[in-house]
């Protein structure tokens, strides 16, 4: 292969990140940012980000040398009893604190905020008989850490306490009384991963040396045992939740595993808790994808059910970590609601996954209007065919590799009996070469015979979804048409079709006719039909057929719609070009220009003072507006009378911009950092100029949702030969390198816009060179992007080498992993390089917990696939699976029992310390294939996806529509008119004019702040009634549980009965919103 | 020409509405049926007014007419007739119904012979000013005085309470309304455009006259309170229940005096009150469950009237006031038993029974500093400090909007019975007896949640005729560990 080598690639990123970082340097030292550095610095490898992510530079070199010989863990530990020794001297609180921190950051990769901002503080309280305890207060964002860090973080408390000799925690009865209540309540506020049961959080409360403590983190407050002397707070306390049930109590072998070898029996009492008693029960997972169904999101198969994804097993160029494959076809087919990078919510192995196409794996049957029962073989003809489909009897194959089994720790189902095991079979055989090609059945039957081999896949229907007496049936109808010679052409009955549906057999109607198109295979296979005496459908058949059928769909996958694909730029609400205050001078839509006008444009306003250097002017400039010298940071803020206008006329001189030529320039209401600083006016200017928005750290992103991909071929990203071989790939197909990314082509338009911006910054404020000289999209091939993703504060480099139609960021596995990501459904962001590092500034950052996530505190230079989360080490890396494999599936083993035989990417990256040489399974003819944009988002009202989710759930064969739609009434239509008929007695009323808001109409009617007497409901009758008529029109089209029909006449009942029916109601137009919607990630995982 | 404006329906409304009257509508019909005309002008009277209705009764005074058979069950308004429009007025009517009649009761008590309106409270300085209103924005300053806004019907004004002063720690809530005395010290210079306060001496509740309760001699009268019997929940005690029907049935002393039974509220358990309710129902459809309890109920001695009120769990609107249950449902009962809205003041041989299922204990006790499920005492005696027995505005009791609101305490009941809780809690504040009546349903999984026990099967007799309370406990053998 002509392709670089992998030195040489890493050379080439490293070359043109240092480029950037040369510009910029020069730029930040120009004095005209609030800090006159680049922040975001570079780190070579997990020590590095470590180091700057604490901002103990010092300890990196000690993380590396015990990374030599450690496991992370076990670094973890070392390092934190180190730290402790080296903090003691600086009070027992702060050693335990900066020693629990080390250690979490090493077990977070150095990439997480949880270390900064997942615990609050560490304090040393007192036990009521006296002694000291430590306890650890932890804060939401110690989510993101993940079970195992948690868990850990509190051994390693303990490790440290027993270092610095203090005391045990003791807990009280009655604390104990309100952890429990606390979970509980936490578990119907947020839900949890796992719920222990009332002797559990006793049993660890008792025993556990170290107290875990957190920070109110909730609205809802606890009801019983308030006010408690050594836990002020009545709210809930959700990281302390997330510590207990999720880390200790979920991860009991991983503590007991470190326990062991370190030989402390202190935490022995684990081994009579959490996950090591109770398997959590399989059956409920099964069906759980199904349990929090949403509006809107359509229901694609419930578990197992014929008609419903049937599983393959494979990795196609573009799936792995938690990203499966489905025929293009199926996609179109399913109304367009999955569309590439579309998450979709699964049976197994795992909870959720990314979908992408793959053309090389069987798409969907269906029935048309017409009669015509057919599977549907390319894209084409699904797009002919869609708005004719009556009935989808089959939905296809779902590709789903090994490594994704392995990593869920997934027994292995059954495997259907593929091309790829017959082959091997008939190869294992001694079939010659030139008869593995099989023509027609009776060759396949032949072969079978002569060979002992089962009979070829393409021969082989769902014969194991029909009862025997069906295939009896079958048989007789089947014998019948051969003896008249009529066959292909068979009498019709409705029975009769619908065993043929159930089987899978294509077929035509003409008049009453059924019309086989079979290839004659039921002539062949039942040609010599005898009743068989057995129970077993596939036993029947194959003795039928003489020749040993196997199973062609032993597991079909449930799945629903989850979280749609996303791609877009990063806006803030309302939208932002400047990290400017400008109060309520900008009107509502916070318009600087108007400001600048307006005769409010002295205003007071609290921000960073500066003083200039010469004339002593104060402001928040970074160049004085007066005399143009340089403004010294006085290192505080105050409320000061800022200028705007003279600020503002300063920066389009400085700039040589003329005001006629922005269209909109806004700025935010206030800065929200600890030290309010305030970005220079001149960089929302040329923001504004170009297009593009800020984000609260002062960069441009770009977000999309994470889909893998391992090799592309040149075509399918817009690369051209020169191009391709400028950064160092072949016309073709080429195996991606682990930083490369191919971008929407609608995040290329934008970055593109963001290059101008910088170039114009380069040139118009900081008065220097221009740096990306963009003319179109394809000259952004070979830049250097940041990415990053919520959650982290750690950047990883990445390298545009192409673009794509689709919604989503394709990326290499080791990439996304970089991130903390996998393929289930995840997105993050990209950022230019120049950008982040000549307007990013930690001193933007909101003083609030989580402040720090999403920003990119450090930046990773090189992709080392022995730092990667581990998820990605278990990635397939073979062209194929073995004979074994297959085998191996029917005994349902666990993954893992095979893993030296099928060789995940672990197996290289161990050999070779690259991920290099990955091989793939199934490929597709374009990775845009398939649909695009989902219907979710494409439908414009809640009530045209809920018709349509329904209608899916009506045409689907393995989706029960009645349920589908009594999960809806539940999950959706029932709670929201309990909660608006509950919330119109109990509203907030608002005043027309100042929007003031009241709890309760004050008695004299009248607006409190600005004496208006208009003072209005907020909550309307008309969103209770569109409700009622939603839920009315399912009640009528579908059979509902006889229970939720009583529930349904309830608060029918409760509603007329409480509203004056002859009062006109004023319609509402209701969106039912889905809360996922708009926020995506955080409210998601909360779902889990 | 007079007469002719009181022969049109629209008119007779209007001409009560006017004078800040509610008409019901059985007193409406006769109105109408009679042409009483100009007569109706009688009405308006001291005791119309301060109830702001008018009454059957009102009308059947006024004409001399037949006195109706059972005066207990005289309806005050047609709850029925009470509904909601999307109107902000009415929210506001509510809520001033509360102030006026509130204002009233202090008044009339005497602390207050003139009250300052807020308005000129305001505009000037004066050493002790009077005033009664209505309390919002509770909140400490930032040196720990105690601040809150007053209102009357037409301005506001905030007061302090100083920390030192042992008032700054009691329980205020929103939307009580309170008599403040204190003063309003000039607006300092530095200020000018601050908003005036007032300093707050004395805070005047409504609250309840203290009396006794008066011994008659006579034979015991009792009357028997249970409540939240949630027939058709897995959880509801049937032994326990049926124990208690033979006892009524049984000829011991205490039962055959015993009268009256009242349910208060929640008699079967109802579907789609909480989600997957249907997996702790022994009986999912809901007129089964009153058929089931139609079984019990009309086994008890026809000597004994019996009233049932709706609570949270029965199938009638959600929101307060309740209407009696559905003629459907009423038809499987004798004719013994009598249905009741909630809340309703229950009037039997001259003593007001006040009767209230008590969907507002929850939010008030979460308003109790420290309060949990066992503080339910105080939340009752919180509430007839306060003469009003509903909850804080914005909470999770819904109320109907409408001018006439039955969650006040008009007249001082001599019993007061809630339930809900599913605790037994038995008092007396100042001469009322009241009582938490008990449950017939064992600990729910909720409950289990929350930690908190109930104390089912127990029947509360009280004597209309002496002081004396009698607690019976039905509890089987098997619950009682």
């Amino acid at each position: 292969m002509a392709t670089i080598s992998e030195t040489d690639y890493q050379l080439l990123v490293r070359k043109k990140v240092n480029e950037c970082y040369d510009v910029a340097r020069v730029a930040r030292s120009r004095g005209l940012d609030i800090t006159d550095r680049v922040e975001i610095p570079l780190a070579n490898d997990m020590a590095d980000r470590i180091g700057e992510l604490l901002n103990l530079k010092d300890i990196s070199q000690e993380i590396r040398d015990l990374s030599l010989t450690m496991s992370r863990e076990e670094v973890a530990l070392e390092m934190a009893k180190r730290t402790a020794q080296k903090y003691s001297g600086e009070g027992m609180d702060k050693a335990v604190d900066m020693s629990v921190r080390v250690g979490l950051a090493i077990l977070t990769e150095g990439i997480l905020v949880a270390p900064l901002e997942g615990i609050s503080r560490v304090t040393i309280g007192k036990n009521f008989d006296g002694t000291d305890y430590v306890s650890v207060v932890y804060a939401g964002p110690i989510r993101g850490a993940g079970g195992t860090a948690q868990a850990l973080s509190v051994l390693i408390a303990d490790l440290v306490r027993r270092q610095l000799n203090i005391g045990k925690f003791q807990i009280t009865d009655e604390e104990i009384e309100r952890y429990i209540e606390e979970i509980q309540s936490y578990n119907r506020v947020k839900h949890l991963q796992y719920l222990p049961d009332d002797q559990e959080i006793k049993n660890v409360l008792k025993n556990c040396p170290v107290c875990i403590d957190g920070e109110g983190s909730e609205d809802e407050e606890i009801s019983g045992h308030r006010d408690m002397e050594r836990f002020k707070t009545n709210k809930i306390r959700g990281g302390m939740c997330l510590v207990l049930c999720e880390g200790l109590l979920q991860k009991t072998k991983k503590v007991l595993k470190h326990t062991t070898k370190l030989g402390i029996n202190d935490w022995d009492f684990l081994e009579k808790s959490g996950k090591n008693t109770t398997d959590v029960a399989v059956d409920r997972k099964a069906t759980k994808f199904l349990g929090d169904l949403v509006a809107g999101r359509p229901v694609f198969g419930y578990p197992n059910r014929p008609g419903g994804f049937r599983l393959r097993y494979g990795r196609s160029r573009l799936s792995g970590l938690a990203a499966a494959s489905i025929h293009p076809a199926t996609m179109i087919i399913l109304d367009d609601f999955v569309a590439t990078g579309s998450q979709l919510k699964v049976e197994l192995p795992g909870k959720a996954a990314a979908m992408t196409p793959c053309d090389e794996i069987e798409g969907p049957m269906v029935l048309l209007d017409d009669g015509r029962h057919l599977r549907i073989r390319d894209e084409k003809q699904a797009k002919e065919v869609v708005k004719k489909v009556v009935e989808i009897t089959d939905l296809g194959e779902i590709l789903i590799s090994y490594g994704d089994f392995l990593e869920n720790n997934h027994v292995l189902e059954p495997s259907p009996f593929v091309m790829e095991w017959w082959n091997k079979l008939a190869v294992a055989a001694n079939v010659p070469r030139e008869r593995i090609i099989v023509r027609n059945v009776k060759d396949a039957i032949d072969l079978s015979k002569e060979f002992h081999i089962p009979l070829h896949p393409d021969y082989n229907f769902f014969w194991h979804d029909l009862s025997v007496e069906e295939i009896n049936e079958l048989g007789d109808i089947i014998t019948d048409s051969v003896k008249k010679k009529n066959y292909p052409s068979i009498s019709g009955a409705d029975k009769t079709e619908d065993i043929l549906k159930k089987l899978g057999v294509e077929y035509h109607t003409v008049g009453n006719e059924i019309i086989l198109d079979d290839k004659n295979i039921l002539r062949e296979l039942m040609g010599n039909f005898r009743h068989i005496e057995t129970t077993d459908p596939m036993e029947c058949i194959s003795s039928i057929a003489g020749v040993t059928i196997m199973p062609r769909a032993p597991v079909r996958i449930g799945a629903r719609l989850g979280r749609p694909e996303k791609a877009g730029e990063r806006k803030m609400k309302p939208k932002v070009h400047s990290l400017f205050p400008i109060e309520n001078t900008g009107s509502s839509r916070r318009s600087i220009m108007d400001a600048a006008k307006s005769s409010h444009s002295k205003y007071e306003v609290e921000v960073n003072v500066r003083k200039c250097t010469n004339c002593n002017h104060v402001g928040p400039e970074v160049r004085c507006s007066e005399c143009g010298s340089p403004m010294k940071d006085s290192g505080t803020y105050e409320k000061i009378k800022v200028d705007l206008s003279k600020i503002w006329n300063s920066a389009l001189d400085n700039l040589g911009v003329s005001p006629n030529d922005l269209k909109e320039f806004k700025g935010v209401k206030k800065v929200m950092s600890k030290g309010k600083h305030v970005e220079p006016l001149e960089k929302g200017i040329l923001r504004s100029l170009n297009n593009v928005s800020v984000n609260k750290d002062g960069t441009c992103r770009y977000d999309m949702s994470d889909v893998p991909i391992t090799h592309f071929k040149s075509s399918e990203i817009f690369l051209p030969e020169e191009k391709a071989r400028e950064i160092g790939y072949e016309p073709g197909m080429n195996e991606l390198f682990t930083q490369d990314i191919i971008i929407p082509m609608d995040c290329a338009r934008y970055l593109l816009n963001v290059s101008k911006y910088v170039d114009d910054l380069l040139e118009k404020y900081y008065k220097m060179d221009k740096f990306y000289n963009c003319r179109d999209e394809s000259d952004l091939i070979g830049h250097i992007v940041i990415g990053l993703a919520p959650h982290t504060s750690g950047g990883i480099a990445g390298r545009i080498i192409g673009f794509s139609r689709v919604n989503g960021g394709y990326a290499h596995p080791f990439y996304h992993a970089a991130k903390r990501r996998n393929c289930d459904g995840d997105e993050d962001s990209v950022m230019l390089l120049m950008d982040g590092l000549l307007n990013f500034s930690k001193d933007f950052l909101p003083s609030t917990t989580g402040g720090l996530m999403d920003a990119p505190l450090v930046m990773t230079l090189l992709l080392r696939p022995d730092e990667v989360d581990k998820e990605a080490l278990n990635v397939d890396s073979q062209s194929e699976y073995p004979l074994e494999f297959y085998e191996a599936t029917l005994k349902r083993i666990k993954p893992a029992e095979i893993e030296e035989m099928m060789k995940p990417v672990k197996y290289m990256v161990e050999k070779t310390g690259s991920a290099r040489g990955m091989d793939f399974q199934f490929s597709t003819k374009d990775l845009n294939s398939g649909v695009l944009l989902s219907s979710y988002k494409t439908l414009e009202t809640m009530s045209e996806k809920i018709e349509k989710q329904l209608n899916l759930a009506k045409i689907i064969r393995a989706v029960d529509q009645d349920d589908v739609a009594s999960r809806l009434i539940n999950s959706h239509f029932l709670p929201d008119m309990f909660g608006n008929y509950r919330g119109f007695f109990s509203q907030e009323m608002r005043c027309t004019k100042c929007n003031a808001k009241y709890r309760r109409i004050p008695l004299s009617g009248k607006c409190q702040k600005c004496g208006n007497d208009n003072l209005i409901l907020t909550i309307h009758r008309g969103g209770i009634v569109k409700y009622m008529e939603e839920t009315r029109k399912l009640m009528k089209n579908f059979n509902l549980p006889p229970a939720q029909m009583y529930r349904i006449e309830n608060i029918f009942r409760s509603i007329d009965t409480s509203f004056n029916s002859t009062e006109d109601i004023q319609r509402v137009e209701t969106h039912i919103e889905n809360p996922l919607d708009n926020y995506g990630e955080i409210e998601e995982e909360i779902l889990e | 020409m007079v007469s002719g404006i009181f022969t049109d329906r629209n008119k007779i409304l209007e001409f009560f509405n006017s004078r800040g009257l509610i008409v019901d509508p059985a007193a409406l019909q006769i109105i109408m049926e009679k042409s009483l005309g100009t007569m109706i002008t009688h009405l308006i009277d001291n005791e119309t007014m301060k109830s702001g209705i008018v009454g059957r009764q009102n009308v059947l005074n006024l004409i001399g007419g037949n006195q109706v058979k059972n005066p207990a069950v005289m309806r005050e308004i047609d709850v029925n007739d009470i509904k909601a429009n999307s109107s902000v007025e009415d929210f506001r009517k509510m809520f001033v119904n509360r102030y006026e009649t509130l204002k009233s009761i202090i008044v009339n008590a005497g602390k207050f012979r003139e009250v300052d309106s807020i308005s000129s409270v305001r505009e000037k300085d004066s050493r002790e000013v009077k005033i009664v209103g209505m309390i919002s924005n509770v909140t400490e300053t930032r040196n720990g005085h105690k601040k809150f806004r007053i209102e009357d019907t037409e301005s506001y004004i905030d007061v302090i309470i100083l920390k030192k002063n042992p008032m700054a720690k009691e329980l205020l809530l929103n939307d009580e309304v309170v008599g403040v005395i204190g003063s309003r010290p000039r607006a300092s210079n530095d200020r000018e455009n601050s908003e005036p306060v007032i300093f707050a001496n004395e805070l005047i509740r409504p609250d309840v006259p203290e009396r006794m309760i008066d011994d008659t001699g006579l034979p015991p009268e009792y009357v028997c309170s249970i409540s939240d019997i949630h027939v058709g929940s897995k959880t509801f005690i049937k032994n326990g229940f049926s124990s208690f029907l033979k006892w009524i049935n049984s000829s011991s002393d205490e039962s055959a005096n015993l009268k009256h039974l009242i349910l208060s509220g929640d008699v079967v358990d109802g579907i789609g009150v909480y989600p997957n309710q249907e997996n702790d129902l022994e009986i999912v459809n809901p007129k089964e469950q009153y058929e089931y309890l139609a079984e019990f109920v009309n086994q008890v001695p026809s000597d004994i009237n019996v009233y049932i009120m709706p609570g949270n769990h029965d199938t009638v609107r959600l929101a307060e006031p309740q209407p009696e249950l559905s003629p459907a449902i009423r038809q499987m009962f004798t004719e013994k038993v009598t249905f009741l809205p909630n809340p309703y003041n229950l009037r039997i041989k001259k003593k007001l029974i006040t009767l209230y299922h008590g969907m507002s204990l929850n939010d008030l006790i979460e308003l109790i500093p420290g309060g949990n499920m066992n503080s339910v005492g105080k939340a009752i005696e919180l509430m007839l400090k306060r003469r009003y027995m509903g909850p804080v505005y914005g909470g999770r009791t819904p109320i109907i909007p409408n001018q006439f609101d039955p969650h006040i305490f008009r007249d001082v009941p001599d019993i007061f019975i809630t339930g809900h809780i599913h605790g037994h809690y038995l008092g007396n504040y100042n001469g009322v007896r009241y009582v938490n009546s008990s449950t017939w349903q064992s600990q729910t999984e909720y409950q289990k949640m929350m930690n908190y026990s109930p104390d089912p099967c127990i029947a509360t007799l009280f004597d209309l005729n002496s002081k004396t309370v009698i607690k019976k406990n039905f509890l089987p053998k098997a619950f009682s560990e």
